[in-house]
């Protein structure tokens, strides 16, 4: 069963009552809520997520609740509870659902040592993922927006997911976070594209969350390889002008970006250096949307695979 | 930087260390930290953990300015001293006292115990 096989009584039902068990990747969250703003984005934005059994193993515990006291009608606001801890600072009512996506990835990075996990988007095409890792602003989510309704599957828009043991890029694709102008951008670029509630005044600004590509969702249990490593970067006026990026200074740039890094200890470094090792690694400079979507589209598989497949094919 | 002083490599295996067009990163298990070094630190590191014994700054100076075929001068001279300074900084060598360094394997085979 997939979240929109329910109907909104039904979800709202679920989270106000026993909680409703969402599949993200290879993650199970059981989330919690009777703020309306969380059903409506949910059943929106997560449409075509599947729902768990309720005897599947749980991930995380998640609810959001509105506080007790006066904060209850005055300026009222939202608490994001983790099992039995209050983890933020509550923020104001109008923010819910921008707390339950920025809750949600806390859950993964700060939990989920199974994996290396970077801040950075990752998106996938013949196999091969790129990893676009960069501070906020750079322009990161915005590219990845553009990128996977433009062929590229989304594997994530916020947080890489490496398997040490195997090397692999884990999807975990979830709505594509939008900041202030970028919210536009995307609202013209791709005029199909599902949008839901805007966010205002948060730390990060204006904040809106755009649906992921169908397709991404129902292929995320697929691993991609290493493909590329590209450092993006919003430059106005600027045209798209790629050019080599040293590996040791991407290793150096992906491990200050990773949240648990230092906690792999050796194996955490083998694991980078086997990621950077399989990646063609590049800065990557933009203002026009279209000219970097013409840009990636040439990217080709490493050649290690395309040798590989030439031989078969022989 | 005395010329008599003797250094040896922690840890002579280098799997944590990987170099990609001419620069390299090294992991250390002591610190758990990662450390990005130039062209020249990562042939001077590569140079120590190739020693079988405790080697002074002199020789590995002559090693290296050799194998990256430049002068040995006051520039070269301060940039050893610097990295040899930075690496023991970085738990990655560790200066070896004169009693330790006079029992070297090459030592022993010349003057065999009786």
């Amino acid at each position: 069963m997939i979240v929109s096989n329910l109907s909104t009584r039904d979800l709202l039902g679920l989270l106000s009552g026993p909680g409703l068990n969402l599949r993200t990747g290879p993650f199970v969250s059981r989330i919690s809520s009777a703020i309306p703003a969380i059903g409506q984005n949910l059943h929106l934005l997560y449409a075509g997520y599947p729902v768990a059994a309720e005897d599947e193993f749980t991930d995380f515990f998640v609810r959001l609740d509105r506080p007790w006291g006066v904060r209850r009608w005055v300026h009222p606001q939202v608490l994001f509870r983790f099992e039995n801890s209050t983890p933020f600072k509550p923020l104001p009512l109008e923010q819910a659902f921008a707390m339950f996506e920025w809750g949600l990835n806390w859950c993964v990075s700060g939990h989920c040592h199974q994996y290396l996990v970077f801040h950075a988007a990752v998106v996938e095409k013949d196999g091969h993922a790129m990893i676009l890792p960069a501070p906020a602003g750079s322009g990161k989510s915005t590219l990845c927006a553009g990128l996977v309704t433009h062929g590229w599957r989304l594997l994530s828009d916020e947080l890489t997911l490496l398997d040490p043991v195997t090397g692999a890029l884990v999807p975990l694709p979830r709505p594509v976070g939008l900041k202030n102008a970028s919210i536009d951008v995307i609202r013209r670029f791709v005029p199909e594209a599902v949008i839901g509630q805007l966010a205002n005044d948060t730390a990060k600004g204006t904040v809106a969350h755009m649906q992921a590509p169908r397709e991404s969702i129902a292929r995320a249990a697929e691993t991609a390889l290493p493909g590329w490593i590209v450092y993006p970067r919003y430059v106005a006026g600027a045209p798209a002008r790629l050019q080599g990026w040293p590996k040791a200074r991407a290793f150096m740039h992906m491990a200050n970006n990773a949240f648990n890094y230092s906690l792999h200890g050796a194996a955490g470094f083998e694991a980078l250096s086997q990621l950077v090792n399989g990646s063609s690694c590049h800065e990557f400079t933009y203002s026009d949307l279209n000219d970097a979507i013409a840009l990636f589209a040439q990217f080709r598989p490493p050649a290690k695979l395309t040798a590989v497949i030439s031989q078969e094919t022989c | 930087m005395s010329d008599q002083c003797c250094w040896q490599a922690v840890n002579p295996d280098l799997s944590h260390l990987k170099t990609w067009d001419g620069e390299s990163v090294v992991y250390v298990e002591r610190s758990g930290q990662t450390h990005l070094l130039s062209l020249f630190a990562g042939l001077l590191l590569t140079q120590m953990s190739q020693q079988h014994a405790p080697v002074s700054s002199g020789t590995l100076g002559e090693q290296l300015a050799a194998e990256m075929e430049l002068a040995w001068d006051a520039e070269f001279e301060q940039a050893l001293a610097a990295s040899l300074d930075q690496f023991e900084c970085l738990g990655l060598i560790e200066r070896v006292p004169e009693r330790i360094r006079e029992i070297t394997p090459e030592r022993i085979t010349e003057h065999p115990p009786a």
